[in-house]
């Protein structure tokens, strides 16, 4: 489904990412697991079309990624839960899932998949007039989420849902990731908590430094010294 | 005093309707867009000039409003976008000369005299008691409502409108979300151009001129009401601008030997710098 070639991600004259090559398959979970800085945020702004610069080829439903602006790519069917939640604060918890389901016009359509995140974030229509800015960090980490699903994804893109979360919505948050993965949608995760994220993922990605060090299946990743004791406290 | 009201209001509504279109570029590309005051003055002219012509205030209103989408467009596109990476002091410089070289244009094309801009309407004057109010000053308030009220439907009803707040919030995570930025900055240079096209001709009728220098003044007044209101809240300069407005007119008529007229905005401006930079209306910077 999404497939990456000798990817280059560039920041002014600055190179975070060099040379990945990485897959993932139709309704696969695949995480990217490394320490702050190793580019793993900047991948996934390659794959939306947000980076400065690339070199080397994206693929995405069979389709080449050169030259496709990013509403394009997100009309296609590519979504993200940005890092930091990045929800808008002076939108209403309406007008940012509005705003995450900008391509669907049919009204039918979108009742539909606003009935569905309500099912799975009552918290969120109970509270859909109020403005993104008044929500708490965990509700608003609920509705960046539900910004993304309610827009359909067919590749679902989420920059370190764990971060600045407490332990228990973490712990809900990849429920979450299991359940929509579990019901057919692919997920490219990428989380600093390396455990947390291979327990729910098939497969891993660790990256050093812009470069893939190691990849493999999920649970070899969990076995591997190496990967236990740099990211797995030991 | 009522009278005066009625004139402040008047005064007042030009200015946000110049102020609400610099506004609206603030939010979204962060530029200070000087040569708004320059689209504001070509639309005077465009106006004039089609006017005379046709002697139909709609279609001048109409017609300038059109030119001046296309110009507000054409400067955001060939002057705006391409130094959209430089930092910000580059494209306000380039503003400011567009301006100062709009300014001799206009001068080369109009002539450097004053024109007028006299326009019948179907009546003179409405009187209530001791104050007038003349078809030229409802001619203004009219004409800004509708542009306010439109604006108001564009920004919060409708789907492009949601991007262009969305967009105004956080340019890159609307990216994200999928919409296209380029659509949302013409929408964004064609309303704001179109009022301040409009502007220009409901001002240029109600001082009964047109003249190629007409846009110095409001070119920095804009500023102090654009910071008295909070920088890219429209309704906040909305506010500012009638506030503006309001106190100009009743501080000359009153205390007029206190301080000219047009220091007062600028005046305003310093104190609401020195004391809520946010602006009256703005939140926490």
């Amino acid at each position: 489904m999404l497939k990456a070639e000798n990817l280059s991600v560039y920041y002014g004259a600055y190179r975070a990412v060099a040379d990945l090559s990485f897959e993932v398959g139709q309704a696969e979970l695949v995480t990217f697991i490394g320490a702050n800085g190793a580019g793993k945020s900047s991948t996934i702004r390659a794959i939306l079309g947000l980076a400065d610069r690339i070199e080397g080829e994206i693929w995405f439903d069979g389709q080449n990624l050169k030259n496709v602006p990013s509403h394009e790519r997100v009309k296609m069917g590519i979504r993200i839960v940005p890092e930091g939640r990045k929800i808008f604060p002076e939108l209403t918890v309406l007008q940012n899932l509005q705003m995450g389901a900008y391509f669907i016009k049919e009204k039918a359509r979108f009742n539909r998949n606003l009935d569905w995140v309500s099912e799975l974030f009552p918290i969120l229509i109970e509270r859909k007039n109020q403005l993104g800015h008044h929500l708490s960090g965990g509700e608003q980490q609920m509705l960046a989420i539900a910004r993304a699903l309610i827009g359909e994804p067919k590749l679902l893109l989420i920059d370190e849902i764990s971060m600045g979360l407490m332990p228990i919505a973490v712990d809900k948050a990849f429920e979450l990731i299991k359940q929509v993965n579990a019901e057919g949608m692919t997920i490219l995760l990428v989380e600093q908590n390396a455990k947390k994220a291979l327990t729910v993922a098939k497969r891993g990605y660790v990256l050093e430094t812009g470069r893939i060090v190691l990849q493999d299946t999920a649970s070899n990743l969990q076995q591997n010294p190496l990967i236990k004791k740099a990211y797995l406290g030991g | 005093m009522l009278q005066q009201v009625v004139n402040g209001i008047i005064i007042g509504s030009l200015y946000a309707l110049i102020a609400v279109g610099l506004t609206m570029v603030y939010g979204i590309l962060r530029i200070l867009h000087i040569a708004h005051a320059a689209v504001f003055v070509s639309g005077a002219y465009l106006g004039l000039l089609v006017y005379t012509y046709t002697q139909s205030l709609i279609l001048a209103l109409i017609l300038a409003a059109v030119g001046c989408s296309i110009f507000g467009w054409l400067i955001q596109r060939f002057l705006y976008t391409p130094l959209l990476t430089e930092a910000r002091i580059v494209p306000l410089i380039a503003s400011v000369g567009l301006f100062i070289l709009c300014e001799d244009l206009f001068r080369l094309l109009g002539g450097p005299y004053i024109r007028a801009f006299k326009v019948d309407l179907w009546f003179d004057k409405l009187i209530f008691f001791d104050t007038v109010v003349t078809a030229h000053q409802c001619l203004i308030v009219i004409g800004t409502a509708a542009c306010l009220v439109s604006v108001y439907f564009l920004i919060n009803r409708t789907k492009l409108g949601l991007a262009w707040q969305a967009t105004a919030q956080d340019m890159d995570t609307a990216k994200a979300m999928g919409i296209n930025i380029k659509q949302v900055i013409n929408f964004n240079f064609i309303i704001a151009s179109s009022i301040a096209a409009i502007a220009g001709v409901l001002t240029a009728i109600n001082y009964n001129s047109v003249l190629p220098t007409m846009g110095s003044v409001p070119a920095y007044k804009m500023f102090a009401i654009v910071v008295l209101g909070g920088l890219g809240s429209i309704p906040g300069t909305i506010a500012a601008g009638l506030i503006i407005g309001m106190a100009e007119t009743i501080m000359s008529a009153y205390f007029g030997f206190i301080m000219p007229r047009d220091a007062i905005a600028f005046s305003a401006m310093i104190l609401i710098l020195i004391f809520r930079p946010q602006g009256l209306f703005g939140k926490g910077v």
